[in-house]
């Protein structure tokens, strides 16, 4: 046994006294206290509802958001453009996938122009989906802004230089006719959206009344939408059918809309009252 | 397998107050050792006991795992005995004053002349280890009722290890020589 072990067995000799029980029931139940303290407990209740909290939190925001978001959309002003406008803006085009995707980046940008503008061209792209093929998030992005749609035309006209671009591809990938076609579409949901901004900011209108016309609005733009063959079959269809006064009020609004259209002479005889 | 004491004290920490019970059994014997033979009155060594305990219990919150709990633990003893003798002399704890009685030797056959002989040699120690310096009476404490190395004995107590070392070989080498000299 070594000196120091010696040294330790002796200690050891002197025995082991331990604390009085009254002290140690004093301690223990002082530790008790303290686990079971206002500041163990609110650290507890902290943890315990910390994620929840978080989660409702980032719910709510995200909520707010989008209210403001639609809110904001909602409230967009853009003077109505004029006949001559109208008449001066360029053609509309059937977009390609990129022109759609260059579209949708500026439908980010914060400012009320640029919302404007691409709420105009998602218009246009309504169009022109019935022809292409659908893409992925258009239908979404017309689900997001629906009530940016009447900002549109105006929009579109005040910003020539991408209608250019889009033009000038278009012309390269499709006919003049469908051009044409496209155009006179566009003039007409033009008219359309216009008369919904203004029942939509009308406050007299009452809901039943504003439900109405937002339906008379969108079978006009569903008219609008077709070409003037389509159309011109659809009168003719009419006519076939006996509904001769659908099918004048359909043929003199045709031929308002398209007053340089020449029907041809087979499709006058089965549109127009024989 | 046993939680070590650090999960212990983590346990506590996040309010585990059956976690402290078995820290509290673990340790309360050797740390109560330490103070009442690093103090002379039973009383006083009873109240510093005490505090240390309740400081370890409001230290809780901001415990964390940098060294053994026993270290932690006997760090803040031995804080709490300089404040001590900072304020009161310094003063060495008469082991001869304890009410607890040596426990006599098991075996029976012993003679009591033996006995005396014994309890002759215990107390020689008892003056010696009264007569160490205080740091190296700490030392030697340390090293026997928390098991420390010199290491631990220097982390604790605010020393370097070579001071550390030099109190506990001193303190063993007079201790030695105490009932070598039997």
């Amino acid at each position: 046994m070594s000196d120091d072990e010696k040294v330790s067995q002796k200690y050891r000799e002197l025995g082991a006294p331990e604390p009085p029980r009254a002290l140690d029931e004093a301690i223990l139940a002082a530790a008790t206290r303290s686990a079971r303290s206002l500041h163990g407990t609110a650290r507890s209740w902290t943890k315990r509802w910390a994620v929840p909290l978080s989660i409702a939190a980032v719910v709510v925001l995200s909520a707010t958001v989008t209210l403001r978001i639609q809110h904001e959309q909602s409230g967009i002003e853009v003077p109505a453009p004029t006949e001559k406008e109208r008449a001066a803006a360029p053609p509309v085009v059937v977009a390609e996938p990129q022109l759609t995707l260059k579209a949708e980046e500026q439908f980010k940008a914060p400012t009320r122009e640029r919302r404007a503008k691409t709420a105009g061209r998602d218009e246009t792209r309504r169009d022109e989906t019935r022809q292409a093929e659908p893409k992925p998030f258009a239908q979404p992005m017309r689900d997001q802004v629906p009530a940016a749609a009447p900002a549109a035309p105006a929009a579109v006209a005040s910003a020539p230089a991408p209608s250019a671009v889009l033009s000038s591809r278009a012309d390269a990938a499709r006919g003049a006719a469908s051009s044409e076609a496209g155009t006179m579409a566009r003039q007409v949901e033009e008219r359309i959206a216009r008369d919904a901004e203004a029942a939509a900011r009308a406050p007299q209108v009452g809901p039943v009344q504003a439900q109405a016309k937002r339906a008379e609005l969108a079978a006009a733009a569903k008219t609008a939408a077709e070409t003037p063959e389509r159309e011109l079959e659809r009168i003719a269809e009419l006519r076939r059918q006996g509904r001769h006064d659908e099918a004048d009020k359909a043929l003199a609004e045709f031929r308002k809309r398209h007053p340089e259209f020449r029907i041809p002479e087979p499709m006058l005889e089965r549109v127009e009252r024989r | 397998m046993a939680a070590g004491d650090e999960q212990l004290m983590l346990a506590y920490r996040e309010g585990d107050a059956g976690a402290f019970d078995e820290l509290y059994r673990r340790h309360k014997g050797g740390l109560y050792r330490f103070v009442l033979r690093s103090v002379r009155d039973r009383a006083v060594a009873e109240e510093l006991y005490q505090e240390v305990w309740m400081r370890a219990i409001e230290a809780r919150g901001r415990y964390q795992v940098q060294a053994k709990f026993t270290t932690w633990l006997y760090t803040i003893a031995h804080n709490r005995l300089v404040d001590h003798w900072r304020k009161r002399a310094l003063r060495v704890v008469s082991l001869d004053e304890e009410s607890d009685p040596v426990d006599p030797p098991a075996d029976p056959s012993l003679q009591p002349e033996k006995i005396l002989e014994g309890k002759q040699s215990l107390a020689r120690f008892v003056r010696v280890l009264e007569a160490l310096p205080a740091a190296q009476r700490e030392a030697f404490l340390l090293h026997e009722e928390a098991g420390m190395s010199v290491a631990e004995i220097a982390h604790a107590t605010g020393a370097n290890e070579e001071a550390a070392k030099s109190r506990l070989r001193y303190a063993l080498s007079r201790l030695n020589e105490a009932f070598g000299d039997e």
